[in-house]
């Protein structure tokens, strides 16, 4: 007889409660892993953007707190084209705004001419002809979402524009974007003159060191400003530190209620299993055998909400994946580690729930258990 | 004063124990000697302290004064009483307190995980244990499964499961029909001839303490009277 077995039996005698125990445990870890995989995602789409474009190297104003940064004067462009170690340069001008049914759209345009637009695959349609041309193109995802094809109009600030063209990106992130010539965007959302990203191109065969210094260089220069190398610039991005930050709120909520609704369940269970502790112990049981009894039932709940947890993130996933609006817009890539630490974090709150219960249920003695009765 | 124990498996010696503030006076200085292969019974009735007398021979509970003795050694100085209760003493209860979610043979082992024994050799003992009690063929069933009769044979079994030298039993026919607090009783006889096995029940039913060989009658916690009984009506 070992107490594995006895305990799985014990929870499986009190179904209900186990089952809605292990519910709230594994609806705090969804959101963990959820969460830390949207936040992937978006480093990932990120990356896969800096890499689509050829970008080495990202700036923005320092980070505060909205998505997209606030703009600064595309001038700026001109004194950072001139340091020496920089190929070239294209500033972005980006927003994100609610169409049709989609809550969020990335509306994104790029400097004319622009190493930028060299890694554009256009699948249907045209490139715009003019850097003041009112159109805009599609991303291929974003034209799915949308429902709009070549020669349908959209509305956006206020004016429709014609769709001239569906192209396809290797970045989620502009596959599902509406892509507009800068001038335009600059006129249409009283940004003339501004831009929010400025992307760089080093000398090919740059060092990293000799790179970091021209950003460092950079940043000197323009206070206010923060330059950083692509590879690093999704983890300064302010959407990733905004969901880093939901992630931590969220882990420390899954954490009360995994506490409070496992150390509940522990203590009714231990209570209700009074006699039959008094048993255990007036036949020989020591009282560490009946703590770790406890604790290794409070640890299996956690474990188990964690595991399920984790499940119920890939499906919750994939039923968000069915929303064409949703799964245009984000990524969420569930990591092996995300998986790993949400099981251990789970079972270590788990653990520390049945702490309390477990010492309750040791000190408990048979005569007074019998009394009980 | 220091106490002396004789050479007997148990003793007690003016043991008190009081509840409730001492309100409740449960022993009143008892002294009682439990020599090896006795089967005693202890009668009284309800609120007599026979109860709680058992509860301090089995170390489930510790006098007020007084001491309890186990082959002269004092269990006040033992430290954690749950080794001396694994190894030395099996228990078995009026409502039999059999684990529900286990079976027969689970039930049995429960004690053995605090014994030496090798996990290997649990389950061949408890199978062979419940066949000593006539169950061999409800090894698998659950308690809810069994009748009140054969769930007090496990619960004898599951006593005799560390091989303990002193068994106590509380009212173990107590929950029992007239057909099975018998046959019950009579497995306790048979234990106790056939193994030698000392035992001291508790009871107020005078056909179970009729199976012993003394009997030792307390009233207000304290013990009034000892009666052996003739070997005809044993």
């Amino acid at each position: 007889m070992n107490l594995l077995p006895m305990i799985i039996r014990n929870s499986k005698a009190r179904r209900m409660r186990t089952a809605l125990t292990l519910l709230g445990i594994a609806v705090g870890m969804m959101a963990i892993v959820a969460l830390m995989g949207l936040a992937r995602g978006f480093e990932r789409g990120w990356d896969q953007t800096m890499n689509a474009r050829g970008t080495d190297a990202v700036i923005n104003r320092v980070a505060a707190g909205s998505p997209i940064p606030a703009p600064f004067s595309e001038e700026i462009a001109v004194s950072v084209r001139s340091l020496p170690g920089i190929e070239s340069s294209g500033g972005v001008l980006s927003s994100l705004v609610p169409i049709g049914n989609l809550p969020m759209v990335l509306i994104t345009s790029w400097e004319w001419n622009s190493y930028i637009w060299n890694h554009l695959k256009i699948v249907e349609g045209r490139m715009p002809q003019r850097p003041d041309e009112q159109v805009i193109l599609l991303g291929k995802s974003a034209s799915q979402a949308l429902g709009k094809e070549i020669g349908d109009t959209l509305l956006l600030y206020g004016s429709e524009f014609p769709v001239c063209g569906i192209y396809e990106s290797a970045s989620m992130i502009e596959s599902g974007a509406v892509l507009i010539p800068l001038e335009v965007m600059q006129e249409k959302s009283d940004n003339v003159g501004k831009i929010n990203f400025l992307n760089l191109r080093f000398d090919s065969g740059i060092e990293s060191s000799k790179a970091r210094s021209i950003l460092r260089e950079i940043e000197a220069i323009h206070p206010g400003l923060s330059a950083s190398l692509a590879s690093e610039s999704a983890q300064q991005n302010s959407t990733t530190k905004a969901v880093r930050g939901m992630t931590l709120a969220v882990t420390l909520l899954a954490m009360v209620v995994g506490l409070t609704s496992v150390m509940n369940t522990m203590l009714m269970s231990v209570f209700e299993r009074t006699m039959e502790i008094g048993v255990l112990r007036a036949i020989g049981w020591k009282a560490s055998r009946i703590r770790r009894m406890i604790l290794l039932e409070a640890s299996l709940l956690g474990v188990t909400g964690g595991i399920l947890g984790v499940l119920l993130a890939f499906a919750a996933r994939e039923l968000l994946y069915l929303f064409p609006s949703i799964g245009s817009a984000i990524r969420i890539e569930i990591a092996p580690d995300a998986v790993v630490f949400t099981v251990m974090f789970a079972t270590i709150v788990g653990a520390i729930s049945g702490l309390y219960p477990a010492i309750r249920a040791s000190r408990m003695k048979p005569t007074a258990a019998f009394r009980h009765q | 004063m220091e106490v002396v124990p004789s050479q007997c498996l148990s003793e007690a010696i003016a043991v008190t124990r009081s509840y409730e503030d001492g309100r409740i006076q449960a022993l009143r200085g008892v002294d009682l000697q439990v020599e090896e292969g006795d089967f005693i019974a202890i009668t009284g009735s309800s609120g007599s302290g026979k109860t709680t007398l058992l509860q301090m021979l089995g170390g489930l509970d510790s006098p007020d004064s007084g001491e309890i003795f186990f082959r002269g050694e004092a269990l006040s100085r033992m430290g954690d009483l749950s080794t001396f209760r694994a190894q030395k003493v099996g228990f078995v209860f009026q409502s039999f307190h059999l684990l529900s979610t286990l079976t027969a043979a689970e039930n049995v082992q429960v004690p053995m995980v605090e014994s030496s024994m090798h996990k290997s050799e649990r389950a061949p003992r408890a199978a062979h244990l419940l066949s000593e009690v006539g169950l061999e063929d409800r090894i698998h069933s659950r308690p809810l499964e069994l009748s009140g009769g054969e769930r007090q044979r496990v619960a004898i079994a599951r006593s005799l499961a560390n091989q303990p030298e002193l068994l106590l039993a509380d009212e173990p026919t107590g929950n029992l029909d007239r057909a099975s607090a018998a046959m019950v009783m009579e497995l306790l006889s048979r234990i106790h001839q056939e193994n030698g096995m000392t035992l001291v029940l508790v009871t107020h039913d005078p056909t179970t303490a009729g199976y012993a060989s003394r009997q030792i009658h307390m009233r207000d916690g304290m013990v009034k009277h000892t009666t052996p009984v003739p070997p005809l009506r044993r």
